[in-house]
């Protein structure tokens, strides 16, 4: 009998131990969400959005006076196809954006969505359509960011007007041979910055993910214009370091411009995170 | 003492080892590398011809237990998301990792904004493989010549170099005309035609979708990675 009882104890353990060894090797993969490496959601995706809006203005309105406007003022040219190899120029703010919209995307590390667009845009195709054109036409009205779901693409997008902050922007858009519109003056909407996110909050981790994401973006777009300058034989090769107002011929390295949005986006920034 | 079996169970047996061996020959044959072709579902793209099928279909994360269960809870809700199954799904990263060119034409990620959705259900502009569908031996699969018009309606040039303008193309409805000018992703060093006659017949750029040569030109701002070079890629963001 107690031969008994100790095969069936036996049995049992050796049961045990292939059920726990069984379950250790099914244990399902990770998910490898965002999600999942974050649990903590502190900051709704409006909030967030906010936040990287504020960062955008900064940055693209210091790029647009300090290196497009000096830049050009000390020899410096901008242009719509600078990426051409023939093209002796540097990247017009529209498309410092595009380049840092780009250069987040093709890390793939956040996956935060920018995009320019407008009512009168230089590029046709660049034109709001659907949803976004009645929202802008709205922020026309009121000069409100606007915020909606796009249950197509299943990701939560904010508008941001774009105002026309800088002589460079009025005078470009006004005298471009394709504009739409001739009339422009400082202070206009001159389009929309629309952001896309996937989820509709995030952690402070990921916050952190978006606003580095977007300045990494600036720094390597930056980089990639300092990369083509080297090849400028007209004007010569520009310096890289300081921005044009201090140093004349030259292209602020992407730390010093990145330097400079941080001393002017902190507040602002620091108030998002903080909610206050 | 003799040994005997049924015929029956000689049936049985005989059945059971013909289906080893085919198995043992299936698996041995499908293995090699020479057996690749076996297991293709049809000849690779223009271009693509000399990669190996471990060069877009590599292993999947995880043992294959690990990668049931993962779907088995899928299935009941109990995971966000699926678990890729034996090889790790052929997606745009795959193909950007050898195919991504600062100075695409048409990046994929532009057409995630909103506005672009009806051009995403008409011709799926945000995936590699809406226009280059693999395994068809063809360069583009993408059978509507004239998709430019899912974007570019509203096209007009202040100053047309044309003999007859964009907008009156567009007016008429000639879509097909735009590539015979223009490369979608925009990597060809060319010059662009200036007149009608100049530019590339219709039945050059269609032979050029079915795997011609390029009519544009042969020389490229960007080249693709090879094999080699995508390995060395690949283990250099493992370090």
């Amino acid at each position: 009998m107690q031969t008994k009882h100790a095969k069936f104890i036996i049995t049992s353990v050796i049961y045990a131990v292939m059920m726990v060894a069984l379950l250790q090797a099914c244990a399902p993969l990770p998910e490898e969400t965002s999600e999942a490496a974050a649990p903590g959601k502190s900051y709704s995706i409006n909030e967030a959005f906010e936040i990287v809006a504020k960062e955008n203005d900064v940055a693209r309105t210091l790029y647009t006076k300090a290196i497009v406007g000096a830049g050009k003022k000390n020899g410096l040219k901008f242009h719509e196809d600078w990426e051409k190899d023939e093209m002796e120029a540097g990247p017009l703010p529209a498309l410092f954006l595009r380049g840092i919209a780009g250069d987040i995307r093709k890390k793939g590390e956040v996956p935060l969505g920018l995009y320019l667009g407008s009512d009168f845009p230089i590029r046709k195709s660049n034109k709001f359509t659907g949803k976004q054109a009645e929202l802008f036409a709205e922020m026309r009205k009121d000069s409100l960011p606007k915020f909606f779901y796009d249950e197509e693409a299943q990701l939560y997008t904010a508008m941001f007007p774009d105002f026309a902050s800088a002589a460079p922007c009025v005078n470009c858009h006004n005298d471009h041979p394709e504009t739409m519109k001739t009339d422009w003056v400082l202070g206009d909407i001159q389009g929309a910055t629309t952001w896309t996110y996937p989820s509709d909050s995030v952690s402070f981790e990921e916050l952190q993910g978006m606003i580095m994401a977007y300045r990494d973006g600036a720094a390597a777009t930056l980089d990639t214009y300092i990369g083509k300058s080297k090849s400028f034989t007209e004007g010569g090769v520009p310096a890289v370091g300081e921005f044009p107002a201090k140093a004349g011929y030259s292209i602020p390295a992407p730390e010093v411009f990145l330097d400079s949005v941080n001393e002017l986006a902190a507040e602002q920034t620091l108030k998002g995170i903080l909610k206050i | 003492m003799g040994f005997s079996i049924s015929r029956r169970r000689q049936r049985q047996w005989i059945g059971f080892g013909v289906g080893i061996l085919a198995t043992v020959v299936a698996w041995v044959v499908l293995s090699v590398p020479s057996g690749e072709d076996f297991l293709s579902k049809g000849p690779l793209n223009t271009g693509h011809e000399d990669l190996s099928c471990e060069s877009c279909h590599t292993p999947a994360k995880g043992t294959t237990m690990q990668q049931l269960t993962a779907n088995v809870m899928f299935t009941f809700g109990m995971r966000k998301s699926k678990a890729d199954f034996g090889t790790e799904n052929v997606d745009n990263t795959k193909c950007l990792d050898c195919h991504d060119r600062p100075n695409d034409r048409h990046p994929l990620h532009r057409f995630e904004e909103t506005r672009f959705s009806e051009a995403r259900k008409e011709i799926g502009v945000t995936e590699c493989e809406s226009c280059h569908n693999e395994h068809n031996g063809v360069r583009i699969t993408q059978t509507n010549i004239g998709y430019c018009q899912s974007c570019h309606s509203e096209t007009s040039l202040s100053d047309d170099p044309l003999e007859i303008s964009h907008a009156q193309l567009i007016k008429e409805e000639k879509w097909s005309t735009c590539l015979q000018c223009h490369d979608f992703h925009g990597n060809h060093i060319m010059h662009v035609a200036e007149s009608m006659k100049d530019t590339i017949p219709l039945t050059v750029v269609r032979e050029y979708f079915d795997g011609g040569e390029t009519p544009y030109s042969d020389k490229k701002k960007y080249k693709p990675l090879t094999e080699e070079e995508y390995w060395e890629m690949k283990k250099k963001k493992k370090k």
